[in-house]
């Protein structure tokens, strides 16, 4: 009990919590009551955001107007046909989320500008419709004489009741917030605004995810709309309009983007700075802007963000995790086992065909691993092996061309359904999650692979077992690859060739029956070249199929079984390493030696 | 022979990861020196601390007898460092002539004077004057980046990879130029992963191995030595 | 009211939406950040007009450079506030900072100037032209030449002077322009300049028929935001091009519906742009020249 009372910074923000709840119990006279109570809902609004905003990285402009629809949806079906509030409840939550859905699969398909924008104006038309729909909405003045919340058995009528109904629907948003974002489920979403390529390739459904955030915000908007209706018995197009959309935004910013701590310490503090600042009458926009721009600026993740360094500053972390027991990997089920019996190739490049602009990337590549194989891909830089290794784990779409993975076409299957199969790669540029501790970055592999999703995080009751489970089986994968005895360290400060490990077991937590490496070697000095090169080496005598695209061929000469040279796209040379090497078009390309061709006269006058 | 460029144990580092290590190389006046190396040698990273983009942890850099250490890249460009990165890099929207002209700093009668040695070193690109960055082959924006470092009258041209995606016939025309440059003036640093080529037109050469210079001497002392094709090729 | 008058009309309130776009292309651009404020910056110049005006009751067109002038001032502050200190973090930061600074600009104005609709002097003179069956007004007549002039002179230094050709090349890739000598920083703060003198010159024109008020600004910077969209992300024709269809959209629909429904139908409009061209309408047609 004790550590979880100091872990973090969750003891200052509980003492706060416990003055505000005395405040509000002992000293608050009506008028605080209900700015408290105002705190409580745009707390839920903010939560709402930030699964969208902060745990899928996308800019949604849409949350204020979910938030208004809620409240319209309460106020009309309350005023005009007399609902009571557990019938108008949860359809304002529906009424957004339905919308969200509706909209989420054009609109999460594009890209950064165009997904604030086409939210921002699927938010203008309805601000529009608000105003003009004056029969249902009420026009520019709204709805009025919106009852309060009645529940059967008594109404929630006078100032105190409400302040701790609402904030008890913040408890229950919280701890919802709570489920969705921890464990397993919350490290994929970190992982994926980290890289979404990165996230794909581990088997996360990209889209799945964000559309899951982008609903959830339209719920919790809707909710905390619909409380604002009953608060203030009003509704009216300014719950809907842009200045709350900005309001939303900063309280998220300064806040913290993506801690629960952050929207309630977000939502209160800028309610109460509007309140204090209002003594500037006039100045008082002017001065809280301001304010909110200064936190921008000096403190990028948020007050809770700012804190938590503050305090990792003042107090060295202790960090006595209990031992973990390392779980055997289990390969992804293998769908064909008689293909792999028959001895036919596991994975086949038939033709694959690619070009950028004018220039062919890939010009009918054809290659084969076996199941165990170490292949090598080389060729000097610009001859298509990154590209290959995109176009076989779904990235690019070839032009022409098949990828054949026991005996199934995936040419034109997603990059996560690809993962899934038992495909894994790493990528040349690391990504991982620099605030995660190394075994929770290997850990996360298991999220696209175990399932799951979004409903089951949230029904999982106590510990998060997918994450146990996950972390297991990192251990495992971590041990293969020699980072063990880092496995609790975050892995920001790592040397690069750690990283590199880490990205490696990340990748073989998945289970895979073929592993593409890009470029492992680089920037590792001899002797972890050595030390990786054998590790590799039991991959294959697990039965692990590795591609190892590489242009160390010091690296490749003892770990691979064959060697596949590219060069502009096309293949040039492919069979036992020694024989490779000593291939005139091979020594030609990588050094411009021609064997048995007079020199060029390049160092003749001119 | 002063040295244009001094470099002495530098160390530059990407976070916690050592991307060079205690690095000592120099080039003088009128030479041209090749800088070798596998992927991931350092040789980019060398490069971009000369240029500027990366503040080294540790050790010398002089250029033209001063101390680099805080001088901002657009600074050292004027004080006369050339840069033809990897990649070309040319500016996509500006036409051949534009992206020459960008990059002088005088009147307009010396403009068009260096516009026309420009031309002059590469008539490739005379004829496509009107040509946008984007549009052209990668050997002419080769010329064109080599070109437009160059418009600068730099004391120091480096080169980053010019062959790189370029056929052979295409890479010997452009590193043919080098030495006509050092003729006209300008010390070359020049770095290449296709060591015969870059050997054949440099007079010394620095082998790099992750971050490390592991020989260095004339390049006809290290043409074709053993150990050369050994740290390419390990055979 | 006839198509061609409606044209007409479209075409002249169309003037003043490509200046907009225009500057607000440009930072775009430059920095690859959306300004959210450039709505409010359009506005301040339509203040800085009418508190101008107040002291000298002359004719905008002789006010039209010391406006220039004090927006190009103004723009530079604005960089150093909302853009240069978070130069390095995502841009959605960018976004939310000018979105920030938006608020300051309006209750600003609120504070200074009072809630109300304040109207900036005219460009020559009031009244109307007739030429033929068109009428066009005499302000609007002078935002066409104003818009021209300033399109034309963009134009110019983009495409003929030193500093243009380095303006667009920082634009396109900052570090090389950095390697080749050229002041980044510098070129970075003209440009946010030049866009806000673009924006202060549009906001001057249209005070006089449209007013100013805290909050006008916050339709326009929509309508930039759609009018970059349509036109092709960073295209600077595609802007101009993208702005006149809002405006042209805007005064013909308006004239048989009501302006509301007509700017609820721009908006279904540029949602049904996305879906079926996400690219925006000019997104290949018109090169990314600049």
């Amino acid at each position: 009990m004790a550590s979880w009372l100091f872990a973090g910074i969750r003891l200052p923000l509980i003492l706060g919590a416990a003055a505000l709840i005395a405040y509000a119990v002992f000293f608050a006279n009506p008028y605080d009551l209900r700015v408290l109570t105002l705190c409580g809902i745009y707390a839920l609004l903010v939560l709402g955001f930030q699964f969208v905003f902060g745990h899928a990285g996308a800019v949604s402009l849409a949350q204020a107007t979910f938030f208004g629809i809620g409240g319209y949806v309460t106020g009309i079906l309350a005023t005009r046909f007399g609902f009571p509030f557990l019938i108008t409840f949860p359809l304002s939550i529906a009424g957004p989320a339905l919308l969200a859905v509706i909209i989420a699969v054009p609109v999460l398909k594009l890209e950064e500008h165009y997904f604030s924008l086409a939210t921002l104006g699927i938010g203008l038309v309805v601000l529009l419709l608000a105003i003009q729909w004056s029969d249902v909405t009420g026009g520019t003045n709204g709805l009025s004489g919106i009852p309060a919340i009645k529940l059967p058995g008594f109404a929630v009528v006078d100032r105190r009741s409400v302040l701790w109904f609402v904030w008890g629907m913040v408890a229950i948003g919280c701890l919802l917030a709570h489920q969705v974002t921890r464990g397993l489920h919350g490290q994929a979403y970190h992982l994926m605004r980290e890289n979404r390529e990165a996230a794909s390739s581990l088997g996360l459904n990209v889209a799945e995810l964000r559309f899951g955030a982008f609903v959830l915000s339209a719920a919790y908007g809707g909710a905390a709309g619909a409380l604002m209706a009953h608060v203030i018995h009003v509704v009216s197009p300014e719950n809907l309009d842009l200045a709350l959309m900005v309001t939303c935004l900063t309280m998220t910013v300064i806040g913290g983007r993506t801690r629960i701590a952050g929207a309630v310490l977000g939502a209160t503090l800028i309610v109460y700075l509007r309140e204090w600042f209002r003594v500037l009458e006039n100045y008082y926009m002017i001065a809280y802007g301001t304010a909110a721009l200064v936190t921008l600026i000096l403190a990028p993740y948020g007050l809770v963000g700012a804190l938590d360094r503050l305090r990792a500053f003042l107090i060295a972390p202790a960090r006595a995790a209990p031992p973990i027991v390392p779980a055997p990997l289990m390969r992804t089920a293998a769908r064909d086992a008689s293909v792999v019996a028959a001895g036919g190739p596991l994975l086949t490049v038939d033709n694959v065909a690619l070009a950028f602009g004018g220039v062919k990337a890939l010009d009918g590549v054809s290659l084969f691993c076996n199941q165990g194989e170490i292949v090598g891909l080389i060729g000097p830089n610009g001859s298509g092996k990154t590209t290959l290794l995109n176009v076989i784990s779904g990235l690019y779409a070839c032009d022409d061309g098949r990828v054949t993975y026991l005996a199934h076409d995936i040419t034109r299957e997603p990059t996560y359904a690809i993962a899934r199969l038992g495909i894994a790669r790493t990528f040349q540029h690391i990504h991982l999650v620099d605030d995660l501790s190394v075994l929770d970055n290997i850990a996360v592999a298991r999220a696209g692979i175990d399932g799951g999703g979004l409903m089951q995080a949230i029904v999982t009751v106590g510990r998060d077992r997918r994450l146990d489970a996950a972390r297991r089986i990192a251990i495992s994968a971590a041990d293969r690859l020699g980072v063990a005895p880092v496995a609790m360290q975050p892995c920001g400060h790592l040397p690069y060739g750690t990283r590199r490990r880490v990205e490696i077991a990340r990748a073989f937590a998945t289970g895979p029956r073929v592993l593409l490496l890009d470029e492992p070697a680089a920037g590792l000095n001899e002797e972890e070249q050595r030390d990786l090169a054998e590790r590799i080496r039991t991959f294959g005598a697990d039965g692990i199929t590795v591609l190892v695209v590489e242009h160390n061929l010091v690296f490749l000469a003892a770990l691979a079984e064959r060697l596949i040279c590219l060069d502009r796209g096309k293949v040039i040379a492919s069979g036992l390493p020694e024989a490779v090497r000593r291939e005139p078009a091979v020594i030609e390309a990588y050094l411009g030696l021609e064997a048995g061709v007079a020199e060029l006269a390049l160092d003749e006058p001119p | 022979m002063s040295d244009v460029l001094e470099i002495e144990s530098l160390c530059v580092a990407y976070g916690e990861v050592s991307a060079l290590n205690d690095v000592t190389l120099s080039v003088n006046a009128s030479e041209a020196v090749a800088l070798v190396g596998a992927n991931g040698a350092g040789k980019s990273t060398l490069f971009k601390s000369i240029v500027g983009f990366l503040r080294p942890r540790s050790g010398r850099l002089h250029f033209l007898g001063q101390d680099m250490t805080g001088v901002s890249p657009e600074r050292r460009a004027r004080l006369g460092l050339g840069y033809a990165p990897e990649g070309r890099r040319v500016f996509p929207g500006l036409t051949v002539r534009e992206n020459l002209e960008v990059a002088v700093f005088g009147s307009r009668a010396e403009r068009v004077q260096r516009l026309d040695q420009a031309f002059a070193l590469f008539p490739q690109l005379a004829e496509r004057q009107s040509q946008l960055g984007w549009q052209l082959s990668g050997g002419q924006q080769q010329m064109l980046a080599i070109g437009r470092a160059l418009m600068g009258r730099p004391q120091l041209l480096l080169l980053d990879e010019p062959s790189l995606g370029l056929s052979p016939k295409l890479a010997d025309e452009v590193l043919t130029a080098v030495k006509a440059i050092v003729r006209q003036g300008t010390a070359v640093l020049l770095a290449e992963q296709n060591v015969r080529k870059a050997l054949a037109c440099c007079d010394r050469a620095y082998v790099l191995e992750i971050g490390k210079v592991v020989l260095s001497g004339a390049t006809s002392a290290l043409r074709d030595t053993e150990e050369i094709r050994k740290a390419f090729l390990g055979a | 009211m006839t198509l061609l008058q409606l044209a007409i009309n479209g075409v002249a309130l169309g003037a003043a939406y490509a200046l907009i776009a225009l500057g607000f292309v440009f930072i775009v651009n430059a920095t690859g950040a959306v300004n959210f404020a450039h709505g409010d910056l359009v506005m301040a110049g339509g203040y800085v007009a009418v508190g101008l005006g107040s002291m000298a009751p002359v004719p905008i067109i002789v006010l039209l450079p010391l406006v220039a002038a004090i927006m190009f001032a103004i723009g530079i502050a604005f960089s150093l506030v909302a853009y240069f200190p978070l130069a390095n973090r995502p841009p959605s930061t960018v976004f939310i900072s000018t979105l920030l600074c938006g608020i300051v600009l309006q209750n600003l104005f609120l504070v200074l100037f009072g809630p109300q609709a304040r109207a900036a002097p005219p460009f020559i003179k009031s009244g109307t032209v007739h030429l033929g069956a068109i009428e066009i007004s005499i302000q609007a007549l002078g935002t066409l030449a104003v818009a021209a002039v300033l399109i034309a002179l963009q134009y110019l230094i983009f495409a003929r002077t030193q500093v243009g050709r380095r303006l667009r090349a920082t634009a396109q890739d900052r570090p090389m322009a950095q390697a080749i000598g050229i002041h980044a920083s510098a070129m970075i703060a003209a440009t946010f300049g030049a866009g806000t003198a673009l924006a202060g010159i549009a906001g001057a024109l249209l005070a006089n028929q449209f007013f100013v008020y805290p909050t006008g600004g916050i339709p326009l910077s929509v309508y930039a935001y759609i009018a970059v969209v349509v036109g092709g992300w960073g295209s600077i024709a595609g802007a101009v091009i993208g702005a006149m269809m809002i405006s042209l959209f805007q005064v013909v629909v308006s004239a048989y519906v009501s302006y509301a429904v007509a700017t609820g139908l721009l908006y279904v409009a540029l949602l049904l742009i996305f879906f079926f061209r996400p690219q925006g309408i000019f997104g290949e047609l018109v090169q990314r020249r600049v």
